[in-house]
């Protein structure tokens, strides 16, 4: 699989082929159906913070290294648990904090995209279900010239 | 000429002295606002339905916070930053401000909307909302500038530009102190220590 983490800190799986040992390949057995998906765009670090009471609106998180030799453009996100999810970038212009929805991320050829707080984030709204920190929920990501790659996101309090 | 050496070592001394022991005791990061300023009248509700208003401030020290429950990244990213802050002066054993989240979206920031949101962070923050004039009292008497914009594309299911907008505004935290005046001012990035340094100076703590 790309990469999933569970905590905040890098704890990963990483998708690389031929994998070092024979060992790996039966750990990683489940996990390569996944792999499947676009070689050379890793993620890390992903995580949807979790949402106070009444708030419709959520904000998710990632880091996206795109490790190829061309950039990749990041065309939208889609998640079952969610009406819709947008890009959205935070910005700071004279002491103003201003969120706009971006079309499109483009990530250079061996540039890492940090979706963080304060920064660009995925806005994710009208959650389907009430999520809660603990639950993990399926964001699609969608690349332009890109499979699709799907991933296992970990909701966390972010307290 | 002894006297002469003596004044001249005097003004040296007082030279390097003083300022050094008032630079110890400035903030950092934040601005101090040495003739602090009164804040404006306004009339708002608590999260718990209360009548708040600049009175409410008096006798202790507050720092408000401007942002709309539909914001997802930079409100809690501040509004979990400051419960931090407020952690973190009590645990030094320090007197601890109150904080009061402003509500900058009185359209969809009901007081039971706040009343769930507002407390999810720390149980002792206050949240205010109320007449958009009433706030706009408070944000225009401190210098917020905020603005709505719409975000682009619409949601599924939701009524046009109704919801489906964001607000611009200001990310400082405003420090007032026990007489309800304007005192300091905290800019973004929000760092959790750098927060607490220059409170407790400001507030003669330190």
């Amino acid at each position: 699989m790309t990469t999933i983490s569970s905590s905040p800190d890098r704890n990963s799986v990483r998708c690389r082929w031929p994998l070092r040992a024979a060992t790996a390949i039966f750990f990683l057995l489940p996990w390569l159906g996944a792999c499947a998906r676009p070689a050379g765009i890793e993620t890390a670090d992903a995580w949807i913070r979790e949402a106070p009471p009444g708030a419709q609106r959520l904000a998710g998180y990632l880091v996206i290294d795109n490790k190829l030799s061309t950039a990749i453009t990041l065309t939208g996100v889609s998640s079952d648990a969610f009406a819709t999810v947008q890009i959205h970038r935070t910005t700071m212009h004279d002491g103003v904090s201003r969120m706009r929805m971006i079309g499109e991320l483009v990530i250079g050829p061996g540039q890492a995209q940090s979706l963080s707080p304060g920064g660009t984030h995925l806005m994710l709204i009208d959650p389907q279900a009430k999520l809660v920190a603990g639950d993990f929920v399926r964001l699609v990501l969608h690349f332009a010239d890109q499979p699709d790659l799907a991933l296992q996101v970990p909701v966390k309090t972010g307290r | 000429m002894l006297a002469v050496v003596a004044v001249a070592g005097g003004i040296v001394a007082a030279r390097f002295l003083v300022p050094a022991e008032q630079a110890a005791l400035e903030p950092v990061n934040a601005t101090w606002l040495h003739a602090p300023r009164p804040l404006p009248e306004f009339e708002l509700l608590s999260h718990s339905g209360q009548a708040f208003g600049k009175e409410n401030l008096a006798g202790n020290w507050s720092i408000l916070f401007f942002g709309f429950s539909n914001c997802p990244d930079v409100c809690p990213t501040t509004l979990s930053t400051l419960n931090r802050v407020v952690g973190e002066i009590a645990r030094q054993g320090k007197r601890q401000p109150r904080v009061v989240f402003v509500s900058v979206d009185p359209m969809r920031d009901s007081v039971d909307m706040l009343a769930a949101y507002v407390p999810y962070f720390n149980p002792d923050f206050i949240g205010l909302t109320g007449e958009l004039a009433s706030i706009q009292d408070l944000t225009r008497g401190l210098g917020v500038a905020v603005s709505y914009s719409p975000t682009g594309q619409a949601v599924p299911g939701q009524e046009g530009e109704q919801q489906n907008y964001t607000v611009d505004h200001s990310s400082a935290l405003f420090l007032v102190d026990p007489d309800a005046r304007l005192s300091g001012i905290f800019s973004a990035p929000h760092i959790t220590e750098q927060i607490v340094d220059d409170y407790l100076i400001i507030t003669g703590q330190k």
